[in-house]
């Protein structure tokens, strides 16, 4: 039996602090039945075997290899090279193409982010205990992501007006080939992939295009279009800090919702879109 | 009641089937009965039997009953349908479409023109399904295609279409049939059938030739734990291709290849002779040999072949063939066989020409140029270190290959090896690969140095040569490397080497010696007495000419030309010392005219009498200052100028000494300046002082006096 504590969640050689970590492994069968006959005959596959990897974890400022992931997606050469990154849960190993990674950042509360890959290979090794080979809270916390030193826009607009919480969202497209006579894909391609905001303020600017409205200006009076979260140390001081940086540019307004609750002022959520 | 699936049992020739879907239809053909004055009728008239179809998809196991109806063209297939059967059922189509791992399913299509016998059974009890039946997975198979020209084969085929028609029609006559229940036509008439088949792949050419390029497809099937040797197979022409661009999807090509005759798989049984030469007939015995559409030995097509039967073909073994597998394809599929092949040595008869240099091109002649991968200068073989080409080599034909020398040639025989065939030939001389020089350096320099060599293939040099004289030493560093010593004597000229065979090649600039000079002779001169400088090296071609061939000589800083000059002992330059000349150094300048020499000579300037030819203006004023020159020879050293005479009123005897500050300015062997000279005063106020005088130079032991020229003084 191995305890929680002895199990490793370790993405691209390094570990993070997961809250939960899933490994799903699906092969596609189909029960084989035949006229005459009662019961089946075999299972049989009818498509490939993919795998499927969800972790939920504390959210660093000073590195994070899904935001590398993003980053490199968005201006990198992803027609000649898909990136994939190595999980390991448990000892348990895949190569993932990242589908979706999010995170809700709330006042008072530490980013919690979640990513979920695809693994069209199939998995190695069998679990077992962690061997201490890898490193974890390597900033001891000080580098963690938290709703205190998330600023949106960047840092010096953030009071302008205020946000009381934001999700983000990415989500990409991964299209695998496989030929006759092959169990594993012999590539795998990007297709798309897209970057969602929503955030929750209590001003409300209106949507008077019909072509949309571009986030570039719509957040605050000097077109500031960032996203900061700088890591949690700098509540205490000014040395030794790291931020981890989202552009809102490109995205566009596609919906706007104000509600209004009894116990509570009105509140305006605003969701944007980027197509990537 | 409605009954399920389970109870009714397949069977296709007496084999149980994994049938999957089965549909059974007939219908008949009836036309109403219409008189004249009646718009209706009851009554209708069959105008034909009853054709039935059954469509049959079942999983492919390994064991297809239907599959071999493809290629046959008699014989019923039997169908058990859970009580029902059928005793003449025909194929009218059969097809296989295959995706990445997924089951292979085969879907087919069978005729039948009989009433269906029996009837369906619903009280049999199902048996249970166990897992002794493979189930085979496209991931399992291959899918290969073959281009029977040899260029375009296909990988990465995503997706396979096969599919299989004919044409099927019953032939009634009158009379036709035992009763209206049970009639049976007289024969069935198999009509055209063809293979359609269309893959989805990576291949994105647009290359589409108007007569259809041949292309065979053949889809494997395999199972890990069976031993399966079963394929379907097309062979026939492309006949169209789409390229398909989607967002959000691969680029794709579809291509379709139609084959319109149909042939039982081929086999080969065996061959006969087992082991023979290339070039030779082999007989290959087998079935369904007929309409053969391609015959390789290995990776090469037979040079020729003839189907004598369905169960023989003769084709000829390329010359260049190495054993392996014979590759046959007819339109019924492909087969492998292997033979063997006893290989004819390699002989090399000519090497045309025997000698050459770095990159030239050389013809080597012989028999059995087959399947060679190494052409060597330097025999290599039997242990002994040998060279290859680095350079390329084309095999002309079985008799001829065209090699290029290569850089590391040496004087040794060529060999010709085929590995595959584990033979090798070698000339009958040797080849002299020539050396040759690229650069050498430094190129100019004193007998005696070293002067290192670059170029190709040293090895073998029998002499270095500068200037057709033997150099005294030389090492052959390395193949492309020599370091040679200057010989002494006149090695004004280009560096060459001998080799073997009496090869002599030369440098393309020449080696130009340093001029050496080793003394002055005499060594004590003066101003115009002939002098001789000795040394070595005093050639035209190294000397700066002034023309007349005279050649440009310093005498510390005075030039002036002198002419070559030899005897039984040494050669040299003679001329004449210049009169400016003074002590020093003396220097030869090179052909550029500005450069010189290194090794000098030293003399001693002998001073002389000087000799005053004119002065410059030849009179003065009282009281004023005098500027001019006087000109002569030998007036280096000059200590004082003297003017001195006396008319019948005035007698002047100054003699000034030469200072450095204002009397003269300069003192060239030739000349002297006179500046601001103050000492033409006195006399009597009232005569007239003009007068003649005696200018003389003086200096320690000689005094020059200017004659016939003479200098007044005239009253201001």
């Amino acid at each position: 039996m191995i305890y929680y504590d002895q199990c490793d969640v370790v993405l691209n050689g390094s570990g993070i602090m997961a809250e939960s970590a899933e490994i799903g492994v699906s092969p596609s069968l189909a029960p084989i039945y035949s006229l005459g006959r009662r019961g089946v005959w075999n299972q049989t596959p009818t498509a490939p075997i993919t795998s499927n990897i969800s972790i939920n974890y504390y959210l660093e400022s000073f590195f994070d290899h899904n935001k590398n992931t993003i980053d490199f997606i968005k201006t990198g050469d992803v027609t000649t090279y898909a990136p994939c990154s190595t999980i390991i849960i448990g000892n348990v190993t895949g190569s993932g193409y990242l589908d979706s990674f999010s995170f809700t950042a709330q006042p008072n509360s530490p980013i919690m982010a979640n990513a979920s890959y695809t693994c069209f290979h199939e998995l190695i090794g069998d679990l077992q205990q962690k061997n201490n080979r890898y490193g974890y809270n390597k900033t001891n916390s000080s580098g963690l992501a938290h709703g205190y030193t998330l600023h949106v826009t960047s840092s010096g607009n953030s009071q302008i007006i205020p946000t009381y919480s934001l999700n983000y969202s990415f989500s990409a497209d991964w299209k695998p080939m496989y030929k006759i006579g092959d169990k594993n894909p012999i590539q795998i391609n990007y297709l798309g992939a897209n970057e969602r905001f929503v955030l929750n303020r209590d001003v409300y600017t209106g949507l008077n295009l019909i072509s949309g409205v571009s986030m570039t200006g719509y957040l605050n009076v000097t077109g500031d279009t960032n996203l900061d979260i700088i890591s949690l140390n700098s509540v205490a001081n000014t040395t030794n800090l790291s931020t981890m940086n989202f552009n809102l540019s490109g995205a566009k307004v596609s919906n706007n919702l104000i509600s209004a609750q009894i116990d509570d002022f009105v509140r305006i959520q605003t969701t944007a879109i980027n197509y990537i | 009641m409605y009954y399920t699936f389970r109870q009714f049992p397949i069977l296709i020739n007496g084999s149980s089937i994994l049938a999957e879907s089965c549909g059974i239809s007939f219908s008949n053909e009836l036309n109403p009965s219409l008189t004249t004055q009646k718009h209706g009728t009851s009554e209708y008239v069959s105008i034909n039997n009853i054709q039935g179809s059954i469509a049959l998809n079942y999983y492919f196991t390994g064991n297809d009953p239907i599959k071999t109806y493809i290629n046959t063209e008699t014989g019923y297939i039997s169908g058990y349908f859970g009580g029902l059967f059928v005793k003449s059922g025909i194929l009218q189509s059969y097809s296989i479409k295959a995706t990445p791992v997924s089951p292979v399913v085969v879907n087919t299509n069978l005729l039948f023109f009989e009433q269906l016998g029996g009837a369906l059974n619903t009280s049999t009890t199902p048996s249970k399904a166990i897992d002794d039946y493979k189930i085979v997975n496209f991931s399992d198979c291959s899918l290969t295609t073959t281009n029977v020209s040899n260029v375009d084969n296909i990988e990465n085929i995503s997706e396979f279409n096969y599919s299989f028609s004919r044409d099927v029609k019953p032939v009634y006559t009158i009379n036709t049939g035992l009763n209206l229940n049970n009639l049976i036509p007289d024969r069935i008439y198999l009509g055209a059938k063809q293979i359609e088949t269309s893959f989805i792949c990576d291949h994105l050419t647009g290359t589409f030739p108007l007569t259809g390029k041949n292309q065979i497809v053949t889809l494997n099937f395999r199972h890990p734990n069976l031993s399966l040797s079963d394929s379907i197979s097309c062979s026939g022409l492309v006949r169209s291709k789409t390229i398909d661009f989607k967002i959000n999807d691969y680029v794709t090509s579809q291509v379709s290849v139609v084959q319109s005759i149909t042939e039982n798989p081929p086999r080969i049984t065996g061959i006969n002779p087992n082991y023979t030469y290339p070039g030779n007939f082999l007989r290959i015995s087998g079935d369904n040999l007929n309409n053969v559409t391609s015959l390789y030995f290995e990776d090469l097509p037979a040079e020729n072949y003839y189907v004598l039967s369905n169960t023989l073909i003769s084709g000829i073994i390329p010359t260049g063939a190495i054993s392996g597998n014979i590759k046959l394809n007819t339109f019924g599929g492909y087969v492998e066989y292997p033979y063997n092949l006893t290989y004819p040595n390699i002989s090399i008869s000519n090497v045309t020409p025997i000698s050459g240099k770095y990159n030239d091109s050389i013809t080597i002649s012989g028999l059995n140029f087959y399947k060679i991968d190494k052409v060597m200068f330097g025999t290599g073989i039997n242990g002994s270190a040998g060279n290859t080409t680095t350079g390329s080599y084309s095999i002309l034909d079985g008799q001829t290959i065209q090699a290029i020398v290569p850089s590391s040639g040496i004087w040794d025989y060529i060999s010709v090896i085929s590995t595959q065939r584990q033979k090798s030939g070698v000339s009958p001389f040797k080849f002299a690969a020539y050396p040759q020089i690229q650069t050498f350096t430094p190129n100019t320099g004193l007998s005696g140095i070293n002067v290192i060599l670059s170029g190709f293939n040293f090895t073998g040099v029998k002499g270095v040569w500068f200037n057709d004289i033997l150099s005294p030493s030389y090492t052959v560093t390395h193949n492309t490397g020599i370091v040679a010593k200057v010989p002494t004597g006149n090695v004004l000229g280009y560096v060459s080497l001998s080799g073997v065979s009496g090869v002599r090649v030369y440098s393309d600039t020449y080696f130009y010696p340093e001029v050496v000079l080793t003394g002055v002779y005499p060594s004590q001169i003066s101003a115009g007495q002939r002098v001789i400088i000795s040394g070595l090296n005093f050639q035209s071609g190294l000397l700066y000419n002034l023309g007349d061939d005279t050649f440009q000589v310093s005498f510390n800083g005075a030039v002036t030309g002198m002419t070559l000059w030899m005897n039984n002992y040494m050669t040299g330059l003679s001329g004449y010392l210049p009169s400016e000349a003074q002590t020093g150094p003396v220097y030869i300048y090179k052909t550029d005219g500005a450069s010189v020499y290194s090794t000098t000579g030293n003399y001693t300037k002998v001073p002389g009498t000087p000799i005053l030819s004119n002065i410059t203006p030849d009179f003065t004023y009282t009281g004023q200052y005098y500027n001019g020159f006087i000109e002569g020879s030998e007036l280096f050293n000059i200590t004082a100028v003297r003017f001195s005479g006396n008319d019948n009123t005035f007698t002047l005897n100054k003699q000034f000494l030469i200072s450095n500050t204002y009397l003269i300015d300069d003192i060239l062997g030739y000349r002297l300046n006179i500046v601001n000279y103050t000492g033409f005063t006195g006399g009597l106020a009232y005569h007239n002082y003009t007068g003649t005088y005696e200018v003389q130079a003086i200096k320690t032991n000689y005094t020059g006096v200017l004659s016939d020229i003479y200098f007044t003084v005239n009253r201001s």
